[in-house]
């Protein structure tokens, strides 16, 4: 098994272990994911990574608050 | 997977021009480049990392370009340093060739190194080679991964270090250092754990951007100030009618005493005016009176008393007569009748045509007469005389009173009195609304003090008024402030939740990574080890009675996440400390680690390693080349060495199976020491030939003394 394979398979079943309330367990394990495969794609362009991570972070927190209003 | 195909080398340290190709037959994948001492190996792989890794590559020359410049050439001299690398990248079915280039101009040994110039170009299906950008020359270093550059390039000093260092010099520091640093690179997981940890650091940001917007005010905060402001206001808008009813109520009440006032001012300039005219009438009254006076002084001197009245009474006559006449039949005439007179000029006028009335001038001439007539003559001789006269008069008519001299008297007199009636009346007149309009300026100084205290009524209001406007715009502006950093706040309200949503997402996303992270490192470090200790033991040929049983990698200390990993040795059930393990073991074990790692994480890469059979012997020597030259863990094997780490029998035996490419290393330096000649294509003294002989080979380039009559080397048919 490749490493992306395994690193996959490995997030997927982080995923499973850990107790994720409130949010979409399929988007935290595609968020997780994107997470890799943008720090794969830019080995140096640190600033650009960031933004594109809390882009995705900011969506994922987004899914969580429509579907948590009560979040403190 | 990745190959290199060609490197050429212009004007590079000791190389004036030279080209290698290596071996991409999978057959015999391996490229041997042969090379004594002082004859350009280390050189040549300064040149690979110098054009893959730029300056950062060449740390040692880092600010310098003496490792790089052509060591033949004097300082100042301008010259253009280049070296290409054609290499190829293999993903599944889809294979792509670049063209790495890598250019500096020196005119010493210190010219910057970042006045390079890199320029990356990529095959097209045509087979020419199109540049890249800049910005996708960055994806090179996602291709060629400088973190793994000591595992393309491998040394025999960098090898040593991955088991702590030289035997006399070992230091587990380092070791766990390299060894860290290479598991992370290799297993590809730097990328897992540097997404954990920026995902780490981005929920680190939110927390204290959640935490810096706490200290503002609160919406809570603001509501309250904003109510009572609110309450104020409604209070002053409610004043302010009031305020303003009342002022409206002064102004008015001032606006018509100043009516008033403006009123009589304007009488009383009138009023004043018309003084002007009285006293001007009065004046001119005065002087008519005074030659009136005059003219009837000398009609006085100019005849008796009598004649006087009689002229005066012109009109009378035949009343005088009438009255006087029977009486003076009767003898005389009583004085008592002088009262007549009065009367009768009531009724007359005089010659001169004024009328004789009552208060007159006339008539108070005509009575200072009588008076006199009284005191100088007795009555009945006065009114005889004026009997006489009326008699007279009426019967020669005016004429015989019309003397000249009297007539011009008369006739002035008659001007005068007409004029002194207009006068007199329009002097009645105006004294008449003078008298009327004198009693007012009493008054209007009591309207002016009214005025003015009702002025200062209605500008107190006014002021008032003002200051309630005033206060009621104030406390709007801060309303209307309230009411923005409430909205701002409720706005703010928002992002903090969610700030807090992506903190709570980045701190399981990061729980995640770092989960998953654990896991793949611990299982593929534990098949690392596994692979490792059966390669060691492969090259060594230990076993479990030998001086090492076990070779591996595991964790130290108690973290579980990005934990220190170290080799250990392990002997007779017991660890063998690193640095009791002697040199051609520690080459076996760094060898090792690097293998299993490329075998474990399939990693197919060429493997350029210097000198890495030194202090190696017999059988660890024909496996560590085994294992070396096949290219079955690794990928492309290219091996530096001596004529000596080749020489033997078994080792020419593997790579005389496995070596597809064969260069050798020729100093020009070494020509009459013990290179038999120089190159006839040379230019100077200190650079270096290439040629290309296989270890066993030699030609009219590289021969030594002694090659041609030792009996396991062959001239090599150029």
């Amino acid at each position: 098994m490749g490493n992306e394979a395994r690193v996959r398979k490995e997030i997927i079943a982080a995923v499973g272990r850990l107790s994720i309330p409130d949010f979409n367990p399929q988007l935290v394990e595609k968020a997780a994911i994107d997470c890799v495969d943008i720090e794969s794609a830019h080995s140096h362009a640190a600033t650009n990574i960031n933004q594109q991570v809390d882009q995705l972070l900011r969506q994922l927190g987004a899914q969580v608050v429509v579907n948590a209003p009560g979040l403190p | 997977m990745i190959q290199f195909l060609q490197l050429e080398l212009t004007n590079f340290a000791i190389y004036p021009k030279a080209s290698f190709s290596f071996s991409t037959d999978p057959e015999r994948p391996l490229t041997v480049i042969r090379g004594e001492n002082e004859s350009g190996k280390t050189t040549l792989m300064r040149a690979f990392l110098w054009v893959l890794f730029g300056a950062d590559g060449i740390q040692e020359a880092t600010g310098s370009a003496y490792a790089l410049r052509p060591v033949w050439l004097p300082k100042g001299d301008p010259v253009e340093t280049k070296v290409k690398l054609t290499f190829r990248q293999t993903k599944g079915d889809r294979t792509v060739t670049f063209n790495l280039v890598r250019r500096l101009v020196t005119t010493d040994g210190v010219t910057a190194l970042n006045l390079e110039r890199v320029l990356l170009s990529r095959q097209d299906s045509d087979g020419s080679f199109k540049p890249l950008s800049e910005a996708q020359i960055e994806t090179l270093h996602g291709i060629i991964r400088p973190e793994m550059r000591d595992f393309y390039f491998l040394d025999a000093d960098k090898a040593v270090d991955f088991v702590g260092g030289t035997e006399t010099n070992h230091n587990d520091q380092v070791m766990r250092k390299m060894i860290g640093k290479s598991i992370r690179a290799l297993l590809s997981l730097d990328d897992l754990r540097k997404a954990a940890d920026r995902v780490d650091e981005l929920r680190n940001v939110k927390l204290r951007e959640i935490a810096q917007s706490n200290t503002g005010a609160t919406g809570i905060n603001l509501q309250g100030a904003l109510t009572q402001v609110e309450s104020v206001i409604n209070k002053l808008k409610d004043e302010i009618p009031v305020a303003k009813e009342a002022h409206d109520v002064a102004a008015e009440v001032y606006r018509r005493a100043d009516e008033q006032f403006t009123a009589m001012i304007e009488t009383f300039e009138k009023a004043s005016k018309r003084a002007g005219e009285l006293k001007k009438f009065r004046d001119d009254r005065e002087r008519l009176n005074i030659q009136r006076r005059q003219l009837m002084h000398q009609l006085a001197e100019r005849g008796p008393g009598a004649e006087l009245a009689a002229a005066m009474l012109t009109k009378s006559l035949k009343e005088i007569i009438d009255r006087l006449e029977p009486m003076k039949e009767k003898g005389h005439i009583p004085p008592s009748e002088l009262e007549v007179i009065p009367r009768l000029v009531k009724r007359g006028r005089c010659l001169c045509g004024t009328a004789i009335a009552e208060g007159t001038p006339e008539a108070e001439e005509l009575s200072r007469l009588l008076d006199k007539a009284r005191k100088t003559e007795t009555g009945s001789r006065f009114l005889d005389g004026v009997l006489s006269l009326a008699t007279t008069h009426k019967r020669v008519g005016a004429a015989a009173v019309r003397s000249e001299p009297i007539m011009a008297i008369k006739t002035e007199l008659a001007r005068l009195d007409p004029l002194v009636g207009e006068l007199s009346r329009a002097i009645e007149g105006i004294e008449k609304e003078v008298t009327a309009e004198g009693g007012q300026q009493s008054v209007a100084t009591e309207v002016k003090r009214d005025v003015n205290e009702k002025l200062a009524v209605r500008d107190s209001r006014r002021d008032a008024l003002q200051r309630l406007q005033t206060e009621l715009e104030g406390h709007e502006t801060s309303r209307r402030s309230l009411q923005e950093k409430i909205r701002a706040a409720a706005g703010h309200g928002a992002q903090v939740k969610a700030l807090k949503a992506t903190a709570r997402a980045a701190e399981l996303v990061c729980a995640v990574l770092r989960e998953a992270y654990v896991h793949v490192e611990r299982d593929q470090v534990a098949e690392v080890s596994a692979c490792m200790s059966g390669l060691f033991g492969e090259m060594i040929g230990t076993t479990a009675d030998g001086l090492i049983s076990e070779v591996g990698l595991r964790a130290i200390g108690q973290q579980v996440y990005n934990p220190e990993y170290e080799i250990f040795a392990r002997y007779q059930n017991a660890d063998k400390p690193l640095r009791l393990i002697n040199g051609a073991s520690r080459r076996a074990l760094a060898v090792a680690f690097f293998l299993a790692l490329a075998e474990q994480t399939g990693i197919r890469v060429p493997l350029v390693s210097d000198s890495l059979l030194h202090s190696t012997s017999g059988e660890v020597r024909r496996r560590l080349v085994e294992l070396l030259s096949t290219g079955q863990r690794a990928g492309q094997p290219i091996m530096f060495g001596t004529r000596a780490d080749f020489q033997a029998p078994e080792i020419r035996s593997v790579l005389k199976r496995c070596a597809g490419v064969n260069y050798t290393l020729t100093a020009q330096s070494h020509v009459g020491r013990d290179v038999v000649r120089a190159d006839p294509d040379r230019q100077q003294s200190n650079q270096v030939s290439v040629c290309r002989c296989a270890p066993e080979e030699f030609c009219a380039v590289c021969e030594r003394v002694d090659d041609a009559s030792a009996a396991n080397l062959r001239r090599r048919v150029t």
